[in-house]
């Protein structure tokens, strides 16, 4: 891509590269995947806690954006959307992945599968967790997507709760929850206080 | 004394999701209440954490395994002369359950048990569907214009 080229396709907007692509320009397509690669990854890894899942739901969920260009509704709201199809890419992952360790028969994997959260642990386990780490993965799924989308992608209320396809309030709650008990697991006092 | 103020506000001013007002009442809190101080520097020290086990860069060779995946995607292929349901129901932009209403009037085909459609074929549907619908508009102007001149005609 030439560098005059680079530079209009950074000044466009998300809608703009989808509108052009969707008239024949591969290299808009190009400039959305990497505005958004390190993004797609990072909440389908944290969400699998898998390396290697992560990378399937990266290839996965750009090649139905590329799928959806021709009926593509330019509002302003593509990364949420974008969103919407990482998480569902990552729902049916996690689907699957829970029916093969259940199907496993290695003895720590049914052992740890009897455990709370359960199927998302197996793979935790094989890196050395600190704290917080091990405080994220026993988080329930919907806290740990709310603060995923809100801290790590910096989304506000109302884009996290249209990527979850949730009310704003149900957000604040998840995101307040979700912190309240990482403040609690990683040895935090009692949040609600007397002076 | 009891502060009121709760973990879910503080979550809120950090998110940046209090109006004017608030914000400024809860910062002067903040101020004043060495315990809000402390659970808001909490809040902002969790998210931290948090940022930090969860920022997992994009192995650069998955990153490029991802490219390559998506630049032969991305080739415009050539159109396919037989299409199957499914890309029969993103070309009319139709759920399956509305493209199953209309199926008996498509020039479809079967093939091992799968239904398919020549793509010239189904174009050729959509042009006698579109003059269909014109010539439909145009018998239904007409008779309007009739019943019109005959009702003024009654009148007169």
């Amino acid at each position: 891509m030439a560098v005059g080229e680079v530079v209009r396709t950074d000044a466009m907007t998300d809608d703009q590269l989808m509108l052009e692509f969707r008239d024949g320009d591969d290299g808009a397509f190009d400039a959305l995947f990497g505005r958004y690669y390190q993004s797609v990854y990072r909440f389908a890894r944290a969400m699998l806690a898998d390396g290697a899942a992560g990378e399937e739901v990266l290839q996965e969920s750009f090649l139905a954006v590329a799928r959806s260009a021709e009926s593509y509704q330019a509002r302003g709201t593509f990364r949420a959307w974008l969103m919407r199809i990482v998480r569902n890419r990552c729902l049916n992952h996690r689907q699957a992945m829970k029916a093969r360790i259940f199907g496993q028969e290695r003895v720590e994997a049914n052992q740890v599968a009897a455990q709370r959260p359960g199927p998302l642990l197996v793979l935790e386990q094989q890196e050395e967790l600190d704290g917080v780490r091990k405080a994220i993965a026993y988080l329930p799924p919907p806290q740990r997507e709310a603060l995923l989308l809100h801290v790590m992608e910096q989304m506000p209320y109302v884009e996290v709760a249209a990527v979850m396809d949730i009310p704003v309030n149900t957000v604040k709650t998840l995101i307040h929850r979700a912190r309240a008990n990482l403040i609690e697991a990683t040895g935090g006092k009692d949040t609600n206080h007397d002076m | 004394m009891t502060c009121d103020i709760r973990l879910e506000q503080l979550s809120a001013l950090l998110a940046g999701e209090l109006d004017v007002t608030q914000t400024q009442v809860l910062r002067q809190h903040i101020e004043r209440c060495p315990a809000c101080a402390t659970l808001a520097a909490r809040l902002q020290d969790i998210d931290q954490q948090f940022r930090s086990a969860v920022d997992q860069p994009v192995p650069p060779e998955a990153a490029r395994r991802a490219r390559q995946a998506m630049h032969a995607a991305v080739q415009r292929q050539p159109t396919p002369e037989i299409m199957t349901l499914d890309e029969v129901g993103q070309c009319l932009r139709l759920t399956p359950s509305q493209l199953a209403q209309i199926l008996e009037q498509l020039p479809s085909f079967s093939v091992a048990g799968e239904v398919r459609i020549r793509r010239d074929r189904l174009m050729q549907w959509v042009k006698d569907q579109e003059q269909q619908a014109f010539r439909d508009r145009v018998r239904s102007q007409a008779a309007r214009s009739i019943r019109m001149a005959f009702e003024q005609g009654i009148a007169s």
